[in-house]
């Protein structure tokens, strides 16, 4: 099961926490609901993964998916407080390389007032 | 001194979180830390989500999976039955984890492989009575 939950801030941040665990079962629709965001317009993400204790590569997949999109609208996806366990995942696979990654969704959120 | 636990799933990717839940409750019974637990689990969604999507083709009713799980004092091993065509995962080619944005496919690209071989410390593969045999094993201590 993952729950999404997207909060659009007045710094034109949308914050999207999702919750639960992310497989191969529930990917597509946690990359659906990336992808409904980016297709708004909504093009500064920050995706805060505090809720999500277990991702394989099927949700790493859908975050590649949607950081490429927001690129191309001129914007970013940033990450916010993956557990060890996921973020040990995100290592595996070089997400750590492409992405930023934070420790706290306000850390997450100030980065983008920095670079505004 | 060894224990073998069986569980068969039918080919479905909604058996999946099933596999998982199982080999999860077998390795926290044997007493594993948890950091051996995760990566068990997440090589055995691996090994069972890519069966179903590309050995069965999402195509899997009928067909099943048999999960085995040996404890043994300074190992787990884990082996993965299919009957889907044979394939060794073990010989497509490895992505790239330095891999620029633009160059990752949005396909997958083998990362479920990849990540089996991270997280586990011997990965082995074998043909045998028509079926595919992917063979884990986590050294303990």
């Amino acid at each position: 099961m993952v729950d999404i939950n997207v909060e659009t801030t007045e710094s034109r941040v949308t914050v999207v926490e999702a919750n639960g665990r992310i497989d191969s079962m529930n990917a597509n629709l946690f990359g659906d609901a990336l992808v409904g965001e980016i297709d708004e317009g909504r093009v500064q993400i920050v995706l805060d993964l505090a809720g999500v204790d277990y991702m394989s590569s099927a949700g790493l997949r859908e975050i590649v998916k949607a950081l490429k999109l927001v690129k191309r609208g001129d914007g970013d996806l940033r990450i916010a407080q993956p557990s060890q366990r996921v973020l040990e995942v995100m290592e595996m696979a070089g997400l750590d390389t492409i992405v930023q990654i934070f420790s706290s969704q306000e850390k997450a959120l100030q980065s983008y007032s920095r670079t505004a | 001194m060894s224990e073998e636990k069986h569980l068969k799933i039918a080919g479905e990717m909604k058996q999946v979180s099933e596999a998982c839940r199982w080999v999860v409750q077998v390795a926290e019974e044997s007493g594993l830390p948890m950091r051996d637990v995760n990566h068990l689990e997440l090589a055995v969604d691996e090994a069972v989500t890519n069966i179903i999507e590309h050995g069965y083709g999402h195509q899997g009713e009928g067909k099943s999976i048999d999960i085995v799980v040996a404890h043994r004092p300074n190992e787990v091993r884990v082996t993965i039955i299919d009957e889907g065509p044979q394939f060794d995962p073990l010989r497509q080619e490895a992505p790239n984890p330095l891999t620029a944005l633009d160059d990752r496919s949005d396909s997958g690209g083998g990362w479920g492989v990849f990540f089996i071989q991270k997280v586990m410390d011997e990965v082995s593969y074998t043909y045998a009575e028509s079926k595919n045999h992917l063979v884990m094993t986590k050294r303990l201590g």
